[in-house]
């Protein structure tokens, strides 16, 4: 089965944020590697599916960002060469309940069912070999938030290299590049939408309703 | 039953464990369990892993670690905390599990793997056992000098190629009476190094189930890896790892040193 892996901290604005925790108990230094979590099966979702806010939780943050698509096995890969291991681009919707800790795995803010909704895959020759990609968070069809891979820590060469240093990474395998700081808030009822475009080439947009927790 | 999966003569084949021992591939050959290249007993969904869920292991940690954390492992352990590994991580039985060159402490944790057998959400604890669909023994390796403190346990510590040896066997409920009352021990080299009870976990298996399925679905084929006692040592390329968890199976493994020329 393919893995879905994220990373957190890899927007400069968020670094920016964090940095003078960095150096406090219990973080104590920077991190030296990107920061990883894993979206689990049980998140993954089309677009037009609804997201779900579990009972409990009347806000959820829109995490608008671009996910890597792997085209075949990747392990020990150089930046140099790490646009030949991707197939293509799809967006994703890391769907997260607000929280101030990072210190343990974001299990129960990130893995809820129906946090990640994932739109098809782009493949398109002309961005294959990267640009910079532009994207915009919608909430009820207002533009809330606009950024791009311009502001990254890692690049995603530099991520797929850090990351097949000791994950291997196989075919259909993604990577999420993170999200910025600011992202939207939404709640039940509202339609959350994520678009990008690269060198003039949409992605196109996955849009998603929240809905609330069917009781049972 | 005790099912296995494992390559021989060109091809994969299920299989499963005689009493004496061997192994029967659903064909009906019959060969000694050493013959076979063992892989992971089952394809794993969500893999789960539990940190710190037996006190002895906690206070150990506690202990040796001044250098590496803070107060927050001396703390008492209120809720389960839980950490992702990636398929990439699983090995069979009689695997190689790289040693990094810059490993400065490395150690086995061998635990009790919980195999779920059918989806479920918000289970009770009272029904929790309801959904295991098996068991399996699982060795989750750990290089302490590669932790950092962001989502700690961090990925590069366990998510790691080769680093989670899983097996022998796929071991059915049926066969496994008291999962909350099993020995576990490893041997490095022939010499005991860990030695522990189900019993002793902080949040036992029904407790986890409950836990995680409040948070998520669980399906088939997800696996909960439910921690390690106390008894950690580090290990070296050429060690022999054997953890065994009683009436589920005996997982070897070995050390290798990092075969990359440049790191």
């Amino acid at each position: 089965m393919k893995t879905v892996i994220g990373v957190l901290l890899n927007f400069k604005d968020v670094w920016d944020l964090y940095e003078s925790r960095m150096h406090q108990e219990p973080h104590n230094h920077p991190p030296r590697f990107p920061v990883l979590f894993i979206k689990p099966c049980n998140t993954w979702r089309n677009p037009g599916d609804p997201i779900i806010l579990p009972s409990g939780v009347d806000e959820i943050e829109v995490g608008g960002t671009l996910g890597i698509v792997i085209s075949k096995t990747a392990s020990h890969i150089e930046e140099a060469n790490a646009y030949a291991y991707i197939k293509g681009y799809l967006i994703a919707n890391d769907v997260t309940i607000p929280h101030e800790s990072i210190l343990r795995p974001p299990i129960k803010q990130k893995c809820r069912d129906s946090f990640c909704p994932m739109s098809a895959v782009t493949l398109s020759p002309d961005i294959q070999g990267g640009g910079v990609f532009n994207i915009g968070i919608f909430v009820n069809d207002e533009l809330k938030l606009k950024t791009s891979t311009a502001d990254l820590v890692r690049s995603i060469p530099k991520l797929l290299a850090d990351i097949s240093e000791y994950m291997t990474l196989k075919e259909d395998d993604v990577v999420l590049i993170g999200t910025p700081d600011g992202a939207p808030m939404a709640k039940k009822g509202d339609k959350v939408t994520v678009e990008i475009d690269c060198l003039g080439i949409s992605l196109g947009r996955l849009t998603n309703f929240i809905e609330s927790e069917v009781s049972n | 039953m005790k099912r296995a999966r494992v390559g021989y003569g060109g091809t994969i084949h299920d299989a499963f464990e005689l009493a004496d021992g061997r192994l029967c591939l659903s064909d009906g050959r019959i060969l000694q369990e050493s013959e076979v290249l063992w892989l992971p007993p089952f394809e794993a969904k969500t893999i789960f892993a539990l940190a710190l869920n037996y006190a002895d292991h906690a206070k150990e940690l506690a202990a040796k670690s001044s250098k590496e954390t803070g107060s927050f492992l001396k703390a008492p352990i209120a809720e389960p905390i839980i950490f992702l590994k990636g398929e990439n991580t699983l090995l069979g039985h009689r695997g190689f599990t790289m040693r990094p060159k810059t490993a400065e402490f490395m150690h086995y944790e061998c635990e009790l793997g919980v195999i779920i057998g059918k989806s479920g959400k918000k289970i009770s604890k009272a029904n929790a056992l309801d959904y295991v669909g098996g068991y399996t023994v699982v060795n989750d390796y750990a290089i302490r000098n590669f932790l950092e403190g962001y989502y700690r346990p961090n990925l590069r510590v366990k998510s790691r190629d080769t680093c989670t040896p899983i097996g022998p066997y796929f071991v059915d409920k049926e066969d496994v009476h008291d999962p909350m009352n099993l020995n576990l021990t490893t041997h490095v080299n022939g010499k005991l190094t860990q030695e522990g009870n189900t019993k002793d976990m902080i949040h036992d298996i029904s407790t986890l189930i409950e836990y995680i399925s409040a948070i998520m679905t669980l399906n088939p084929g997800d696996v909960i890896m439910t921690g390690t006692p106390k008894g950690s040592v580090d290990v070296f390329p050429g060690d022999e790892v054997i953890c065994e968890v009683e009436g589920v199976g005996r997982l070897i493994n070995t050390i290798v040193s990092d075969w990359h020329s440049d790191n």
